[in-house]
C-alpha cells in the first residue's frame, strides 16, 4: 500500500509539475512542501528494513526527485525552502545542548578536552602535511601555484579536516533513542569539537592573511554574548513552558526564527547560543523532559524537509573527478581521529577502562566521519578570497560532504546499536 | 525574510488567541471580533503586512488552514448512534430546504429592487444563509429538540452545504463550462475523496505513534488542498468528506488520534479568522447593504424552520455547536479564487456574522 501511494504521489506530482505553474509560485511551493513531507516519510518507511538511518533515506529520496534522476523538483521552489537550513541548525543545537548533563560533563571534562584537541591537532597536521607534500597530485586544482599559495590551501584543508557535523550525529542518536554513558561522552566530544572549531576559524583566516577586523577581544565578546543569549533563551523557554503547554513546539519554532534574526543583528553565534539554551534547560530547570520531547516533535518535521532538500541540492557530478582524493583524505581523517581518541582516552585512564571508554575506542569512529555544512560555508568564503581556485576548491569540499553524507550516518547507526545504547525501530 | 515575519506574526497571534480562548474569562472579551479586526488591520487594506499576493510563503499556511479546518469539521462528526441517522436526515433535509428556500426567495425578491447580485451570487448567499450558525444564540436555553439531535442537525446541515458546494463549485468559477468538463470534474472529485480517504485510513491504522500520523495528516492536507486548487476542484468539500469518512470508518484509532488532532483546532480557527479578515473588502457601500439584508434574511431563514421543529418535536434543550470554523473555511477557500463575482458576497457575510456575534456576546454578558 505504501509503495502504491508513493508511486501515485510521484506520478501525480510529475504530471502536475508538467503544467509548470509559473503564474502561481505560492501554490507550487505549497504542493512541493506537502509532497516532500508525505513522500519522503513514506519512502523512509518503505526502506526502514534496510536499517539505514532516516536522514540518509530522506537524502536518497531527495536525490531521487532531484535534477540527476527524476528531475521533478522545481529549482525556484527549492531556493524558497533554503531558510530551513539555519532553522535546522538551531533545532539540532537545542537537541544537542539538552543531551548534555553537567554532572557527567564535569566528571569527563578532562577526557573530552584532551580527546578533542588531540583529534584536531593530529588531523590538522596530517592533512596539512599531505597537501604540502603531494599538493597538485592530491588536489589537481592547485597545480602551478607557488609555495605560498599551496601553504594557504594546506592550512585551509588542515582546518577543514577535523570539522564534523553534529547534525547527523544527533539525528541518528535521536532516531535510535540512544541513551547512556557512551552517547553522552561522544556527544560531549562532538559538540565541544564543533565549538572549538568555530573559535579556531578566526585563527585560520589570520594565518592565510584574510582576517577582517576580528580581534581576539572581539571574538571573546561574541562568545560571551552568545552564552548570555543562550541563558536568556533558556530562561524564556522555562517561563513560557508553564503558560504555553500544548504549543511549546510551535513556540520553539517561533523562537528559532527570532534567534536567527537577532544573531544577525548582534553578531552572536547561532550554534553556541542554542546549545547553551538547551544545556541550561537540561541542567538548571525542571522542564528538560518536556523540552526534549517538544524539540524532538519539531525535529521530526524539520529533518524530513531539510535532508530531502539536502539530497535535491547535492551536485553528484562533482563526485566523478575527485573520488580518489576525497577517499584518501577521508580515510586519513578517520585514522587520525581514531588515534587522537585513543591517546586521549589512554591519557585520562591509567588503569582498567570503563565500558563507555571501551565502546568509545571501538565504535565512535563513524561519528566523526560526517562533514558539516560549516565546511561548505568555509569553502564559500575561500571562494570569495581566492577566486583563482575557489570554485574548484568549493567543489572538492562539497564532494567530501556528499560522500560523508552517505557513509557517515549508516555506519554511525550500526556503531551505536553495537554499543547497546541505541535501538533499531521495530 | 519578510515572508517569514508574516508567518511568525500569524503563529504568535494564533497562540495568544488560543490561550485567551481557553481561559474562563473569555466571556468578557469578544475575541473573534478582535482577531478579525487585527486581520483587517494588517491586511492589504491596512498595513499591508499580510498580503498573500506579495508573500508566497504564506500560501502553504493558508492552504493548511483551509484543508485542516475542513478536515476537522468532517472528522469531528462521528456518528455513534446509527439509529438516529434516518430521523435526523429527514429533519435536516426539511430544515435545510425551508431555510434555503426562504433565503433564496428573499434575496431574489429584494435583489429585483436593489439589483446588487447576480443569479450565482444569490445561490451562493442562500447556501451560506442555510447554515445553522446562529442557532446557538437565537435559541439559547429555550426548550426544543434534544441536544444530541440538535448537534447532529447542525452537522448534517454542514454536510448538505459541503455537498452542494462540491457540485456547484465548477459552475461558480468557470463561465464557459461544458457538460463533459463538468462530468470530469465530478469524477475527479470523487476519485480524490476515495483515494486519499483510503490512504489516510491505511496510515491511521498503521502509524506507530501520533507523530507519524500527524506527518501524513499535514502532508496530505497541504498537498491535496493545493492540488485541488490547481485543478479547480473544491478543496473544502473534499477535505470535509475525507475527515467524515475517516472518523466513521475507524474505531479505536479514532480515539487515539482524536485528541492529538483536535488540539490544533483553536489555533487553526484563529489563523483562519486572521487571514480571512485580511481579505475583507469594506470600502464598497454595496457590501453594507448586502450585509444588512443577509443579517435579517439569515435569522428569519433559520428561525422559521427551527420554530416548526420546536413545535413539532419539543423534547429538550437546544445546544448546538456554532459552525463558524467551517463557514469561515468555505469563505476563505472561495476568496482564494480571486473571483470578484464570488468576493462580492463574501465580505458582507463576514460583516453580518460579526454583527450576530456581537449580539450573542452582549446577550452573554448581560447574563453575567
Amino acid at each position: 500500500m505504501k509503495i502504491i501511494f508513493l508511486a501515485f504521489l510521484l506520478v501525480v506530482f510529475y504530471i502536475s509539475d508538467a503544467f509548470q505553474w509559473i503564474n502561481n509560485p505560492g501554490m507550487q511551493l505549497t504542493v512541493f512542501i506537502g509532497f516532500i513531507l508525505i513522500s519522503s516519510f513514506i519512502f523512509s518507511n518503505i526502506l526502514a528494513k534496510t536499517n539505514l538511518p532516516k536522514v540518509t533515506l530522506y537524502t536518497i529520496f531527495g536525490i531521487l526527485i532531484g535534477p540527476y534522476i527524476l528531475n521533478i523538483s522545481p529549482e525556484s521552489v527549492v531556493i524558497n525552502l533554503r531558510f530551513i537550513d539555519q532553522f535546522t541548525l538551531i533545532v539540532i543545537a537545542f537537541m544537542a545542548g539538552s543531551e548534555l548533563e553537567l554532572k557527567f560533563i564535569k566528571s569527563k571534562i578532562k577526557e573530552i578536552v584532551s580527546i578533542t584537541f588531540l583529534q584536531i591537532i593530529f588531523v590538522f597536521i596530517t592533512i596539512f602535511a599531505l597537501v604540502m607534500i603531494f599538493n597538485s597530485k592530491l588536489l589537481p586544482f592547485i597545480s602551478g601555484y607557488n609555495r605560498n599559495m599551496v601553504f594557504k590551501v594546506a592550512i585551509i584543508m588542515g582546518f577543514l579536516g577535523p570539522l564534523k557535523s553534529p547534525l547527523t550525529t544527533i539525528a541518528v542518536i535521536d532516531e535510535t533513542k540512544a541513551k547512556g554513558s557512551f552517547t553522552e561522552l561522544l556527544l560531549g566530544i562532538v559538540i565541544f569539537k564543533d565549538i572549538s572549531m568555530l573559535l579556531l576559524f578566526p585563527i585560520m583566516f589570520i594565518l592565510i592573511g584574510t582576517s577582517g577586523s576580528s580581534s581576539p577581544v572581539f571574538i571573546l565578546i561574541e562568545i560571551l554574548m552568545s552564552i548570555g543569549a543562550g541563558v536568556l533563551i533558556g530562561f524564556i523557554i522555562k517561563f513560557s513552558n508553564k503558560i504555553l503547554k500544548d504549543f511549546q513546539s510551535v513556540f520553539l519554532f517561533i523562537l528559532s526564527f527570532i534567534i536567527i534574526e537577532v544573531s544577525g543583528i548582534f553578531h552572536i553565534d547561532l550554534l553556541l547560543t542554542a546549545i547553551v539554551a538547551g544545556f541550561y534547560i537540561r541542567n538548571f530547570t525542571d522542564i528538560s523532559n518536556e523540552f526534549s520531547s517538544n524539540i524532538k516533535n519539531l525535529a521530526f518535521f524539520v529533518f524530513i524537509i531539510f535532508f530531502t532538500i539536502n539530497g535535491i541540492t547535492l551536485e553528484l557530478s562533482i563526485l566523478r573527478n575527485s573520488t580518489f582524493s576525497v577517499f584518501i583524505i577521508l580515510v586519513l581523517i578517520a585514522v587520525f581521529n581514531q588515534l587522537g581518541l585513543y591517546f586521549g582516552v589512554k591519557l585520562n585512564n591509567k588503569g582498567k577502562l570503563a565500558i563507555s571508554e571501551i565502546s568509545l575506542m571501538k565504535y565512535s569512529w563513524p561519528a566523526f566521519i560526517n562533514k558539516s555544512g560549516l565546511s561548505i560555508a568555509i569553502a564559500i568564503l575561500v571562494e570569495q578570497y581566492f577566486p583563482s581556485f575557489g570554485v574548484e576548491f568549493r567543489t572538492f569540499i562539497i564532494a567530501m560532504v556528499i560522500v560523508t553524507d552517505f557513509i557517515g550516518p549508516p555506519l554511525f547507526k550500526w556503531a551505536i546499536i553495537k554499543t547497546g545504547e541505541g535501538k533499531i525501530e521495530s | 525574510m519578510r515572508n517569514l515575519y508574516t508567518i511568525i506574526a500569524i503563529l504568535i497571534i494564533s497562540i495568544i488567541g488560543t490561550l485567551i480562548f481557553r481561559k474562563k474569562w473569555i466571556r468578557f472579551i469578544p475575541i473573534e471580533i478582535i482577531i478579525i479586526a487585527i486581520g483587517y488591520f494588517i491586511g492589504p487594506d491596512g498595513l499591508n503586512f499580510l498580503n498573500k499576493y506579495e508573500n508566497i510563503q504564506i500560501e502553504p499556511i493558508i492552504i493548511l488552514l483551509i484543508g485542516a479546518t475542513a478536515f476537522l469539521a468532517g472528522f469531528k462528526f462521528k456518528i455513534n448512534d446509527r439509529r438516529i441517522i434516518k430521523p435526523v436526515f429527514k429533519l435536516t433535509t426539511f430544515f435545510f430546504l425551508v431555510s434555503f428556500l426562504i433565503s433564496f426567495l428573499s434575496f431574489f425578491g429584494i435583489n429585483s429592487f436593489l439589483n446588487l447580485l447576480n443569479f450565482r451570487q444569490i445561490i451562493l448567499i442562500a447556501i451560506f444563509s442555510s447554515s445553522v450558525f446562529p442557532v446557538h444564540f437565537i435559541f439559547h436555553k429555550k426548550k426544543t429538540y434534544s441536544s444530541i439531535i440538535n448537534n447532529y442537525l447542525s452537522h448534517f446541515s454542514l454536510i448538505f452545504i459541503f455537498l452542494i458546494l462540491l457540485f456547484i463549485f465548477p459552475l461558480m468559477i468557470n463561465d464557459t463550462l461544458i457538460f463533459t468538463q463538468y462530468i470530469n470534474y465530478i469524477l475527479f472529485t470523487f476519485a480524490d475523496i476515495i483515494i486519499f480517504s483510503m490512504f489516510m485510513l491505511y496510515f491511521i491504522k498503521k502509524s506507530r505513534d501520533n507523530k507519524e500520523f500527524f506527518i501524513i495528516f499535514i502532508g496530505i492536507v497541504i498537498f491535496n488542498t493545493a492540488f485541488c486548487y490547481i485543478f479547480n476542484i473544491n478543496p473544502v468539500s473534499i477535505m470535509f468528506f475525507i475527515g467524515f469518512i475517516l472518523s466513521n470508518t475507524t474505531g479505536k484509532e479514532y480515539r487515539r488520534v482524536e485528541k492529538y488532532i483536535l488540539n490544533i483546532e483553536h489555533p487553526l480557527f484563529i489563523g483562519l479568522l486572521l487571514i480571512t479578515a485580511s481579505f475583507l473588502i469594506l470600502n464598497n457601500p454595496a457590501a453594507y447593504y448586502i450585509a444588512a439584508t443577509y443579517f435579517f434574511i439569515h435569522i428569519v431563514a433559520v428561525v422559521i424552520p427551527l420554530i416548526i421543529i420546536h413545535k413539532k418535536f419539543d423534547k429538550g434543550h437546544i445546544n448546538s455547536t456554532p459552525q463558524t470554523g467551517a463557514v469561515y473555511t468555505i469563505i476563505l477557500c472561495l476568496m482564494l479564487l480571486r473571483s470578484n463575482n464570488i468576493n462580492t458576497v463574501l465580505s458582507p457575510i463576514i460583516i453580518a456574522n460579526m454583527l450576530i456575534y456581537i449580539i450573542y456576546y452582549i446577550m452573554e454578558r448581560s447574563k453575567i
